[in-house]
């Protein structure tokens, strides 16, 4: 029987629109990622991402939080620290950045693959649908 | 050509250049696009979705070292400003360091060991934001901080927080001071939520703020239009730099689309006449060579991110410094406008005093660039 994902992951979500993360948690949970806290960024993220200890964090790329995040890797009281995840595949990353996303995580990044798929398409998705909504007089 | 800024006074010149329409005078067809974060420059700069950005020196080191993500050469073909930054202490914090303050002549050194002997009070470890871990701030402030005799890394805590978090942040009690660029000194304290203790200026006289970082793969194709920019950059930052054009300059930085901020907060940190104060706030464009990117500024930042554990001791400085910081390139754009071009591509960083620094066609009149220790730096010649 092939071993099952790491699904008991603990995932952050820094997003300050709420419709898109609600999207996206109710889209992680039907992958089967369950443990996902929403929190809308600012001055208390770096105490958030302390009492959460999550493994993976999710960050809108409109929102100023990502210095805060990298930041925590300079101060070593506190865990953990997150690291900026650059899959060794450029054409994921160009992606996300495509979709204004961003993501962190701590250990090994072997089971988030799904995770940055998942939130890549989403954001994806809500920019187009915000471009559509542009257009419409 | 794609540019990155962040919403800071800094990109006075970018964005001057912008509204004047002078990258379109040089036929240059520029796309500004303001960031949230560093983290954004940096990856977009790395990945082909911006050309170049104005940032701070670490983290054009960071990206080319490969310290955040992959690594990505970058170089620096041209300084945009000199000083800038506030350290900014909230009132309870900075009554603390005032009790220890004697009659006398209150430098930032003198200051500094106010803080080191207040921190000695039995009151809890303060936390102090920069705005990166990648930046001027970290390294002045921690510069500062040693200065007086405080270990940066035990003594206080150091978080980052964006610049624009930074007044609310103090406001609620969460930081107990800040080091960030204009206009968000100058915003605490206007609503008397915290004092300037030192500036850049007070800690490194006349020292590097932010620079033009331009993806080397970009520079390398598009030559020409890499001194076109810097051409009309050169140009802005002599406009920028006028005492005259700051009402105009604030004016447009403080726009929704730019800093969305009031005016007069961008204005407090804009170049001024001024008589010899040297405590002061503002952000130089042009004069005091502030356009020319030295090696030594590079070598200063580059011993620094060392000195607090960014970078591995092992790094070679120099040839880091000379792989990023091109003052050649700086040299071609500026002799092509008959702006003076320095003789030597590195100066003695600690000048007490005002003094001619040798340049062809003619040479440039400096301001002091003094440490708040007083302990000059000198690079040895290549």
């Amino acid at each position: 029987m092939p071993q099952l994902p790491a699904l008991t992951l603990k995932i952050l979500l820094v997003d300050a629109d709420d419709a898109r993360a609600t999207d996206l948690t109710k889209l992680l949970g039907a992958t089967g990622f369950h443990h996902v806290r929403h929190v809308p960024g600012g001055a208390s993220l770096a105490d958030e991402v302390t009492a959460f200890m999550p493994g993976v964090v999710i960050i809108d790329m409109a929102l100023p939080d990502r210095d805060t995040l990298e930041g925590l890797r300079q101060n070593s009281a506190r865990v953990p620290r997150p690291v900026l995840v650059f899959a060794d595949d450029p054409v994921l990353v160009e992606e996300a950045i495509a979709a204004g996303v961003s993501f962190y995580h701590v250990g090994d990044g072997q089971a988030i693959k799904p995770i940055l798929t998942a939130a890549i398409a989403l954001f994806r998705l809500h920019r187009q649908t915000e471009k559509k909504g542009a257009t419409t007089p | 050509m794609r540019i990155g800024l962040l919403k800071l006074t800094d990109a006075a010149p970018v964005i001057m250049a912008q509204e004047l329409e002078l990258f379109a005078a040089e036929d240059l067809e520029v796309d500004l696009s303001i960031e949230p974060s560093g983290a954004n420059i940096a990856d977009k700069l790395a990945h082909g979705f911006l050309d170049a950005a104005v940032i701070a020196p670490p983290l054009a080191f960071a990206m080319a070292l490969g310290l955040r993500g992959r690594a990505c050469p970058i170089i620096i073909p041209q300084s945009l400003n000199l000083g800038g930054n506030t350290v900014t202490l909230g009132t309870s914090l900075a009554r603390r360091i005032a009790m220890h303050l004697a009659w006398g002549k209150w430098t930032s050194l003198v200051k500094a060991r106010a803080f080191a002997a207040a921190l000695k009070d039995g009151h809890e470890k303060p936390t102090l934001a920069v705005v990166d871990q990648y930046s001027t701030h970290n390294l002045l402030l921690r510069y500062w901080l040693a200065a007086g005799g405080i270990d940066p890394d035990n003594d206080v805590t150091l978080a980052v927080l964006p610049p624009t978090q930074m007044v609310e942040a103090l406001r609620g009690g969460r930081i107990a001071g800040f080091c960030a660029g204009a206009p968000w000194g100058a915003i605490a304290k206007e609503k008397h939520l915290g004092t300037t203790m030192t500036t850049s200026h007070g800690i490194w006289q006349n020292g590097p703020e932010k620079v033009l970082a331009v993806n080397q793969a970009w520079a390398d194709a598009h030559p020409g239009r890499l001194l076109a920019a810097q051409r009309v950059l050169l140009r802005a930052a002599r406009f920028c730099d006028a005492p005259k054009h700051a009402a105009l300059v604030a004016e447009t930085l403080s726009a929704d689309a730019y800093l969305g901020v009031e005016a007069d907060v961008v204005d407090s940190s804009l170049p001024k006449a001024r008589g010899g104060n040297v405590l002061h706030l503002e952000s130089l464009f042009f004069r005091n060579a502030a356009t020319v990117p030295w090696h030594s500024h590079a070598l200063w930042f580059l011993q620094q991110m060392a000195r607090w554990g960014l970078i591995p001791a092992t790094t070679d400085f120099k040839r880091v410094a000379e792989q990023v910081y091109r003052p050649d390139l700086y040299a071609l754009a500026a002799r092509s406008l008959n702006l003076p071009v320095p003789r030597k591509t590195f100066k003695t960083e600690g000048h007490a005093t005002a003094w001619r620094c040798a340049a062809d066609p003619s040479p440039i009149d400096m301001e002091p660039d003094g440490f708040c220790d007083g302990v000059p730096f000198a690079p040895a010649e290549a």
